[in-house]
């Protein structure tokens, strides 16, 4: 039985009683009923990653006989999650979302999703074993797993090869000399602003972007080996490895080596035009660099603090069940099986910058010889999730608290101190503010 | 259709300015029963029914049933600063757009209705935006106040003034906002006023020639105290509209930075949907409505009174 | 002509100033639109591109399709609830201006009070209802909620009242009922009233945004301004992009505004004096 009443029949009826039906004939926009041999997946790729993701999904599609596999992509960000939020307590969820593993605590607990079935997933060849530890561990919450990780995703340097060759700064592997403090790095982004003669040597967009702040920030700070403790009554944190974290990230941001009023797409476009040689931004933007045919060179993000912990902000897209009230079987099978085809053919996804999560395609010969790509893929193995907690994650309140609060101090409007302090109040606001379940 | 029962005694009234009386007639139950149902589908009972969700802890997610808190939800509103500050930015924001939309459309249509050439061209320029969704009127903004790339900045900068990060700044944020909010919504009271401005009649000044009086005197002396009914009304809708604020900010700084944009409606908006906490959205919903309430109520009695005197 | 005199000098000044800075906007988007992304990103700002202006990205943008899509949805959402609307609203202005009914002072004054109700702060309750509904992501859940337009009744009643009576007598004295009546004689009269109604709906329904884009999750339905916030198009760099997906959107209704001004300056200037 469809759970696709026929209102939407209907509906045409009525608009074309209503004289509207020249305009629907000639346009035959009228969305089409759900057959149960369609699934719907919403995710939030575009752009490069959305071409690939295009991709894999239509070869997946071209798998499943009779399947197709609609995308309904929508804009990243606290939208996407208000609306996927919205469209799970409508009932009439998509059969198969996108959820940032940094999300999962704010979606899981409160019967926003469905649990995937384990022995279903092992008749698809997905289990325990096709993931790395840290990410399964990650997927579950109450003991059901609720999320399959496609990749993982970190933050990292980017550099322009051919700037870096011209200023001698290449050693013979086609490396940077080793970074070990913050005065090695503004020494370095000096030197590319003397080979290019712009503004500034390095890309690094915050304005108004509390994920961005956020992403160096949680690198710099997990880089002491620590983390954040959101579960109790109170907010939990390190606040010396704070402070120090907010003051690196400010001296970076000097106006001299890196603007101190750059958004991310001005601070990307001026990386992609050869104006800056550095760039500290997600593996994401990796597809952009290289179809602007960009000489590209890549490396993690180096521990300024001689603590020797290698440690990197980074997340993962993964596949996640939207509730539904009474799921279709039929197509809830196929979503099973479209997620194994889809993590089975994620290599063109890792073609895109991330690290593949599914384990089999890590191990291949042709994700190893992917470069820049295999220059940063260990980021995989340490990266730091956000904490998680109902309010956390990608583009959720806790960003804009973090941007309301940090930004300040790296504009030089308030003090490092009274930045963290202010943070650190909003944050048992939010606490107190969760929903209780 | 049923066919009504005609008497005539409702049928003989003349005047066109005294209220005409009505046929008695059932069928008028009939006319405006389509109405009275979507009226009270769509705007009586959600606000009925807000009510209800005000006292419970529904959550937009959680399948389970929701359970009556009593006032707790209201308790939490009171004393949640983020009500307050929301509400004190909703207020600014109302200040810093009424003014200038009073003042500046008062000067735009007092200006065109000199009857200048060009008439088609400053009718278009000023009401153009108008006919804008706020999503355009954000997206044109923020590629404005790009604090690198926009227009705003490097014009300043022929000038030697140094730009600032407008949407990003919390000194300026809603200042910035408002003054989008301005261009965008501008036409709209220039209309009302060009169309009152010319609904004066010209024996009027003419009258006032004679009696010598200049230009500046026929302003001051008939025009702005003939504008006066038509001020008050556009006071009434500007801040009214101005309370609700909420896509233009949604969309250029959803709130930030450091909330200093947030409006009122952005956090039953955030609390209702993002935090998934409906029941005490549906309670700062009805603090915000009391508000307006009340200074509607204020207001009416406040032009009543002006109208007498 | 009139004789020129240094203060209309001044006043033509500032009135072309002000005219300036209102169309600039407008001016800079459409001029963005045109760049290539690496252009439009260029710093220092420049005017003329260097690369030259290209086409490339409107048909980019017509060639993924959505949008083309979304000015469907508005123009099928923006129709309904003009068409909805206006005939609810003339009826029930008719029955409160000719027909005396039980009830009749009771519900005239609820509708005038309601005028004063924002209705925008009831998007919660407004949202569970439609859940309820099940009326969630269809056209009908976001046409139904913007046709009670209590404001629209009353200007319509208002209007109404002031047709002379005597012009139905005739029709009366033929036996003609309440409804005939109405339809031959009183909405014919009302022919602007009604143009201003239905321009200021439409208006305001095309270009409305937090109802709809609270009651949409599918793409596929959302309407221009919904759809342009809410679905990416592009990642990273944007702003040719962004200016060209503006000035599509933006489009339509100017276009309707150069044909049909004086109508619509007419309508809003009658309608928008109970407006919102």
């Amino acid at each position: 039985m469809s759970k696709w009443p026929d209102t939407r029949l209907s509906r045409r009826r009525v608009l074309q009683a209503a004289g509207l039906s020249a305009l629907l004939a000639g346009c035959g926009t009228g969305p089409a009923a759900r057959s149960t041999r369609e699934i719907v997946f919403w995710h939030l790729m575009t752009g490069g990653d959305g071409e690939r993701m295009n991709a894999i999904v239509t070869k997946a599609d071209a798998d499943m006989p009779d399947t197709e596999i609609k995308q309904v992509v929508l804009a990243w960000g606290a939208p996407y999650y208000t609306k996927l939020a919205m469209s799970a307590a409508g009932g009439r969820a998509p059969d198969l979302g996108i959820v940032h593993m940094s999300r999962l605590a704010g979606y899981a607990p409160g019967g926003l999703l469905d649990p995937w079935d384990l022995d279903r997933l092992a008749r698809y060849g997905i289990s325990e074993s096709t993931f790395t530890a840290p990410t399964w561990k990650s997927s579950i919450v109450n003991g059901k797993v609720y999320a399959l990780a496609l990749d993982s995703h970190t933050f990292v340097a980017f550099f322009n090869t051919e700037l870096a060759e011209k200023g001698g700064l290449l050693d013979t592997g086609g490396k940077l000399p080793e970074i070990r403090s913050l005065d090695d790095l503004k020494r370095l982004g000096r030197e590319f602003k003397k080979l290019t003669g712009h503004k500034y040597g390095i890309s690094y967009g915050f304005l108004g972007d509390g994920a961005q702040l956020w992403r160096l920030f949680w690198t710099f700070y997990t880089q002491h080996g620590t983390t954040f403790d959101l579960t109790g009554d109170r907010f939990v944190y390190d606040a010396d490895a704070f402070g120090e974290s907010v003051e690196t990230m400010r001296s970076l941001v000097d106006g001299e080596v890196a603007s101190n009023s750059s958004d991310y797409a001005t601070a990307s476009s001026w990386f992609l035009g050869g104006d800056t040689g550095l760039a500290f931004s997600g593996v994401w933007e990796l597809p952009q660099y290289q179809d602007a045919k960009m000489p590209l060179g890549a490396m993690p993000i180096p521990n300024l603090f001689g603590t020797d912990v290698d440690s990197t902000w980074g997340d993962s897209h993964t596949f996640v069940l939207p509730h539904q009230d009474n799921p279709d079987e039929q197509r809830r099978e196929l979503a099973y099986e479209a997620v194994s085809k889809i993590l089975k053919n994620s290599l063109p996804w890792g073609q895109a910058g991330h690290t593949p999560a599914y384990q089999p395609v890590v191990n291949t010969p042709e994700f190893k010889a992917l470069r820049p790509n295999n220059d940063y893929a260990v980021t995989a193995t340490y990266l730091h999730y956000d904490p998680p907690s109902s309010f956390t994650g990608s583009a959720s309140s806790f960003m804009d608290q973090f941007r309301n609060s940090i930004q300040n101090a790296l504009t030089g409007q308030t003090s490092v101190k009274d930045a963290v302090a202010t943070f650190a109040e909003r944050v048992n606001v939010l606490m107190s503010k969760a929903v209780q379940r | 259709m049923t066919s009504a029962t005609l008497t005539n005694k409702g049928a003989t009234t003349k005047a066109v300015t005294t209220r005409p009386k009505a046929l008695r007639s059932q069928s008028g139950l009939l006319y405006v029963l389509p109405f009275f149902v979507t009226f009270v589908l769509f705007l009586l009972w959600p606000l009925i029914y807000g009510i209800w969700m005000s006292f419970t802890d529904r959550d937009l997610a959680a399948g389970a049933e929701p359970e009556l808190v009593g006032f707790a939800n209201y308790a939490e509103a009171l004393t949640d600063p983020m009500v307050w500050t929301t509400f004190g930015n909703t207020v600014l924001f109302t200040v810093m757009t009424t003014i200038p939309l009073v003042v500046l459309a008062l000067a735009a249509a007092l200006l065109v209705n000199m009857g200048l050439p060009g008439q088609w061209v400053w009718r278009m320029a000023f009401f153009v935006p108008y006919l804008l969704a706020s999503t355009v009127v954000s997206l044109f903004w923020e590629w404005l106040y790009n604090p690198e790339l926009g227009l705003i900045n490097s014009v300043l900068g022929v000038f030697g003034i140094e730009g600032r990060s407008w949407l990003q700044d919390p000194d300026f944020a809603m200042a910035a906002i408002a003054v989008a909010t301005t261009w965008w919504t501008l036409g709209f009271n220039f209309l009302l006023y060009l169309a009152a401005l010319q609904n004066i009649p010209s024996t009027v000044y003419e009258a006032a020639s004679i009696d010598g009086a200049g230009r500046w005197r026929q302003l001051f002396s008939i025009t702005l105290p003939l504008l006066r009914n038509i001020t008050m009304l556009i006071l009434v809708l500007q801040v009214l509209a101005s309370l609700k604020v909420f896509d233009q900010i949604f969309q250029m700084t959803a709130g930030g930075p450091d909330d200093s944009t947030r409006s009122i409606l952005m956090y039953v908006y955030d609390t209702g949907f993002t935090n998934y906490r409906l029941g005490y959205a549906s309670a700062i919903s009805y603090i915000f409505f009391a508000i307006i309430l009340i200074l509607s109520l204020l207001q009416l009695r406040f032009a009543r009174r002006s109208d007498q005197s | 002509m009139r004789s020129i005199n240094p203060g209309r000098v001044v006043a033509f000044a500032v009135l072309a100033l002000l005219s300036l800075l209102m169309l600039a906007p407008f001016l800079w988007a459409i001029n963005t639109s045109f760049k290539t992304e690496t252009d439009a990103g260029a710093s220092p700002v420049t005017i003329l591109p260097e690369g030259g202006y290209t086409w490339d990205t409107y048909v980019d943008l017509f060639q993924m399709g959505s949008i083309p899509t979304w000015m469907i949805n508005s123009l099928i959402v923006a129709t309904g609830v003009t068409i909805i609307t206006l005939v609810i609203s003339a009826l029930a202005g008719y029955a409160f201006s000719r027909l005396d009914f039980t009830g009749r002072k009771l519900l005239l004054g609820l509708t005038v009070a309601s005028i004063m109700v924002p209705g925008t702060i009831f998007i919660v309750p407004l949202f569970d209802e439609m859940l309820a509904f099940n009326m969630v992501d269809t056209y009908w859940g976001m046409i139904l909620p913007q046709v009670v337009a209590p404001v629209m009744v009353f200007i319509l009643k208002r209007f109404f009242d002031n047709i002379p009576r005597e012009l139905e007598d005739a029709a009366r004295v033929d036996g003609a009922g309440s409804f005939r009546i109405f339809l031959q004689i009183v909405l014919p009269l009302s022919r602007p009233i009604i143009a201003a109604v239905a321009i200021f709906t439409f208006v305001g329904a095309w270009n409305n945004f937090l109802w709809p884009y609270i009651v949409t999750n599918d793409p596929d339905l959302m309407t221009l301004p919904v759809g342009l916030e809410t679905v990416s198009t592009g990642f990273g760099v944007v702003f040719a992009e962004n200016m060209a997906k503006s000035v599509l959107a933006a489009l339509p209704l100017i276009v309707v505004f150069l044909f049909f001004q004086r109508q619509i300056i007419k309508g809003i200037a009658t309608t928008g004096l109970g407006g919102q």
